[in-house]
C-alpha cells in the first residue's frame, strides 16, 4: 500500500469513526435523558393517593413521553369496566367510563395484555377509518398496565410534535407504564386498606372506631360554633333469637338491609356506623333532637314494614331507637352523648321495643 | 515470551465491532418500521455485538445467570430498550487509530463475514445432525474467533510478535500464540466467556473447537464449529488469518458419524442460511 493510499484509508476511516461516535454520543445523550426522566418520574409518582397520582400524571406525562395527549383508564376486570382517571384531553368530560367491549382497542389490550401501536388510527381496524380532529398525527399506543399479570388500567398515547413515534419512544412509554402501574397499584392497596381499617366489613359503614374519631370531631366543631349536634343509637330487636331461629346467614341479610335502610335516610355530612353486633350508631351534624327523631322514626318505620323470608314463611323485624342532642352546658364529651342515646335505646327495650325514645342530658345524673 | 497474561483479558468489558455494523443496527433501532426482531437478526451475525448482549443477559439481575446462549431468548429477556444500550456502548474498531505506519493485522471485515457464516453453516448443522442444542452451535460458531479479536485489537503489538514468530519458524497459528504469548487465542475467548458469565459450554467449545475430540465436554457442537468453519472457508469466506491449522472435514464428519454423501444432501441448504447471514449483516 502507497503512502497515500494509506493515509487516504486513514482519513477515511477518521471520518466514518468520527460521524459513528457523534450519532452514538447523540444516542447515549436520549439515553441519559430518559433515564433522567424515569427517575424524576418515580420520585414525583412516589405518592400513596390515587388522585394525586393523576395529578402528576396530567403534569409530568405528556413531556416525558413526548406525546401531546393522554388518557388513563382503571379497569375494573369484575365489572368489565374502564373508569377515565387522568387525562389531558381538552374535550373529555371528567367523569367518563365505558364497558370493556365499547372500545375495540382496549378490549384488544386489556384482554391480551399486550401494547398495540400503529402509525396510523386512520387505516386502523380499530377505529375503521374515523379521525379525531385534536391530533395532527395519526399514530396511536395503547398499553394495557399490568401489575403480575393483573391488568389494572390502560394508557393511550396520541400526537406529538415530531409527527411520529418510534419503536425507542414506544419501548420508553412501555418502561415508564411498568413504574406507573407499580404507583397506581401501591396507592390503590393503600387506599383499599385504609378503607377497611375505618370501615365495617360486611355493612360498609363505618367500623366503631371511625364513628367515635368523626363524633370528637363533631363534638369539637358543635362546641366552638355552638351548633347543633344529634345522634341516634339503634338496636335490632331480638336479633339473637333471629339468628337462632332463621340461620346467621338470615341474620347478615338482615344486617344488609337495614344498614341499607339508615344510608337511604343518610344525608351527606351524616355519619352511619356499626357499633357492634346488631347496634349501628348514626351521627347527624346540624340537626336538632327534633330532626333526629324524625330520621329514627322513618328508619324504625321503614325497617318495621320490611319483609324477610325463611323456610317459605315470610316474618319481620322491628328496631329500637334511643336518640339524643348534644348538650355543651352538661356534657363534656362525646362519650357523654353516646351514654345518653344509649340510656334511651335502654328505655326504649324496656318500653316494649319497635320505638324511638328520646334521652336528655338529666338521664346522666340518673345513671 | 511476552509479559502479557490471560487475566488481562478477563478484566476487558467489551469487543469493538465494525463501524458500519454499528451503524446499521443503530439505524434499524430508530426507525419505527422496523421491528425489534430485524434488530436481534442484525447482531446475531455480529460477534462482538453479540457477545455483549448474551454477558448483560446472563448477568444474575435478569434472572438466569451463566444460562442463555441464545441471542432470541437474550433479546427476548432485555427488551429492544436494553439492546439498544449495549449497541451505543460498543466501542469501534479503528483499524488506524494508534499513529504507526501500519494497520492492524487483520482484515476484520473478512473475519466478520467468516464469524457470520460459521454461525448460519454451524446452527444449521446442528438442527440437521440433531441430539444437541442448535442455538448454542449457532452461537459457538458465531464467537469462535472472539479471542481473536481480543488479542488483536486491544494488544496489536503482541499479536504481531506472534505473527513473526510464525513467519520465522513456520508453525501454525496456535503454536506460535502458545510460544509467543503461553496461551492461544481460543483461551483468550475461553477466558473472556467465563469472565463475562456466558453458559460455561460456550467456553469448553471454544476452547476446543481446533481439535476436537470424543474427550471434551460437548463434543459434538465442538466438532460442529470447526466443521461449520472449515466449510464456510471452503465456500469463499475464510477468516483472512494466517496459519491456523483446520482439522480435516474427513475426520471431523467421521467424529460426528455422519457421511460426506449426507453433507453434501445437507449443502445447499446449509449454503442459503450462510447466504440469508451475509444479506442480513449488510456488509458492503
Amino acid at each position: 500500500m502507497s503512502s497515500t493510499e494509506y493515509e487516504k484509508l486513514r482519513w477515511q476511516e477518521a471520518e466514518t469513526i468520527r460521524n459513528l461516535l457523534k450519532k452514538q454520543n447523540s444516542l447515549l445523550g436520549d439515553s441519559l435523558e430518559n433515564l433522567d426522566h424515569l427517575i424524576y418520574l418515580q420520585k414525583s409518582i412516589n405518592l400513596l393517593s390515587l388522585q394525586e397520582i393523576c395529578q402528576v400524571m396530567v403534569e409530568k406525562l405528556p413531556f416525558i413521553l413526548s406525546v401531546k395527549y393522554f388518557t388513563f383508564f382503571l379497569f375494573d376486570k369484575n365489572r368489565r369496566r374502564l373508569s377515565l382517571v387522568s387525562h389531558n384531553h381538552p374535550d373529555i368530560k371528567e367523569e367518563y367510563s365505558l364497558y370493556q367491549n365499547d372500545s375495540p382497542i382496549m378490549r384488544e389490550a386489556t384482554t391480551s395484555g399486550r401494547y398495540i401501536f400503529e402509525q396510523d388510527f386512520s387505516t386502523s381496524r380499530y377505529f375503521r377509518g374515523r379521525k379525531n380532529p385534536l391530533f395532527s398525527c395519526n399514530f396511536f399506543v395503547t398499553i394495557p398496565l399490568m401489575i403480575e399479570n393483573e391488568i389494572i388500567g390502560v394508557m393511550n398515547l396520541n400526537d406529538n410534535e415530531r409527527g411520529l413515534y418510534n419503536v425507542g419512544d414506544l419501548d420508553f412509554a412501555l418502561n415508564v407504564s411498568e413504574f406507573v402501574a407499580l404507583s397506581i397499584s401501591n396507592a390503590m392497596l393503600y387506599e383499599r386498606a385504609e378503607k377497611l381499617s375505618t370501615t365495617d366489613g360486611l355493612t360498609g359503614l363505618d367500623n366503631h372506631q371511625q364513628m367515635q374519631t368523626l363524633l370528637k370531631n363533631e363534638v369539637v366543631r358543635c362546641r366552638r360554633y355552638n351548633s347543633p349536634l344529634s345522634v341516634i343509637m339503634m338496636d335490632i330487636d331480638h336479633f339473637k333469637e333471629v339468628n337462632d331461629t332463621h340461620g346467621h346467614q338470615k341474620g347478615d341479610e338482615i344486617l344488609l338491609d337495614f344498614s341499607a335502610i339508615i344510608k337511604k335516610f343518610c344525608r351527606s355530612n351524616d355519619v352511619a356506623a356499626r357499633y357492634g353486633g346488631e347496634e349501628f350508631f348514626l351521627v347527624l351534624p346540624e340537626t336538632h333532637i327534633a330532626g333526629a327523631l324524625h330520621i329514627a322514626e322513618r328508619i324504625r318505620e321503614e325497617m318495621a314494614i320490611q319483609k324477610f323470608q325463611s323456610k317459605g314463611k315470610n316474618f319481620q323485624v322491628t328496631v329500637s331507637c334511643g336518640i339524643a342532642e348534644f348538650d355543651s352546658t352538661h356534657m363534656q364529651e362525646a362519650a357523654n352523648l353516646i351514654k345518653v342515646a344509649d340510656l334511651a335505646l335502654y328505655k326504649a327495650k324496656h318500653e316494649g321495643r319497635n320505638r324511638t325514645i328520646q334521652g336528655s342530658a338529666d338521664d346522666l345524673l340518673d345513671a | 515470551m511476552t509479559s502479557l497474561t490471560l487475566d488481562r483479558f478477563r478484566s476487558l468489558k467489551n469487543l469493538p465491532s465494525l463501524p458500519e455494523q454499528i451503524d446499521n443496527v443503530l439505524m434499524a433501532t430508530e426507525t419505527s418500521s422496523s421491528m425489534d426482531y430485524s434488530v436481534v437478526e442484525m447482531i446475531q451475525y455480529d460477534p462482538a455485538m453479540a457477545m455483549a448482549v448474551l454477558k448483560v443477559a446472563n448477568t444474575p439481575i435478569y434472572g438466569y445467570p451463566e444460562q442463555i446462549s441464545s441471542l432470541q431468548q437474550a433479546a427476548g429477556l432485555l427488551g429492544p430498550g436494553a439492546i439498544k444500550n449495549i449497541i451505543l456502548r460498543t466501542p469501534i474498531i479503528e483499524r488506524f487509530s494508534d499513529n504507526s505506519s501500519e494497520a492492524l493485522p487483520v482484515d476484520y471485515l473478512q473475519l466478520w463475514i467468516h464469524s457470520g457464516v460459521t454461525a448460519a453453516v454451524s446452527g444449521g448443522l446442528g438442527r440437521f445432525i440433531g441430539g444437541m442444542e442448535s442455538d448454542v452451535s449457532f452461537t459457538s460458531g458465531l464467537i469462535h474467533d472472539a479471542g481473536i479479536i481480543a488479542l488483536t485489537v486491544y494488544f496489536p503489538t503482541a499479536f504481531a510478535k506472534v505473527q513473526d514468530f510464525m513467519d520465522k519458524n513456520q508453525v501454525d497459528l496456535i503454536e506460535a500464540e502458545k510460544q509467543t504469548l503461553g496461551f492461544s487465542h481460543l483461551e483468550v475467548a475461553g477466558e473472556l466467556i467465563e469472565a463475562w458469565g456466558l453458559p460455561p459450554q460456550l467456553s469448553q467449545v471454544i476452547r476446543h473447537y481446533a481439535a476436537p475430540t470424543k474427550n471434551n465436554a460437548h463434543w459434538e457442537i465442538t466438532a460442529v464449529v470447526a466443521l461449520a468453519k472449515s466449510l464456510a472457508c471452503e465456500w469463499g469466506f475464510p477468516s483472512g488469518l494466517k496459519g491456523f491449522a483446520e482439522t480435516k472435514q474427513e475426520n471431523l464428519l467421521d467424529l460426528l458419524g455422519i457421511s460426506a454423501k449426507e453433507l453434501q444432501k445437507w449443502e445447499p441448504e446449509l449454503k442459503k442460511y450462510a447466504e440469508f447471514s451475509l444479506d442480513t449483516m449488510k456488509i458492503p
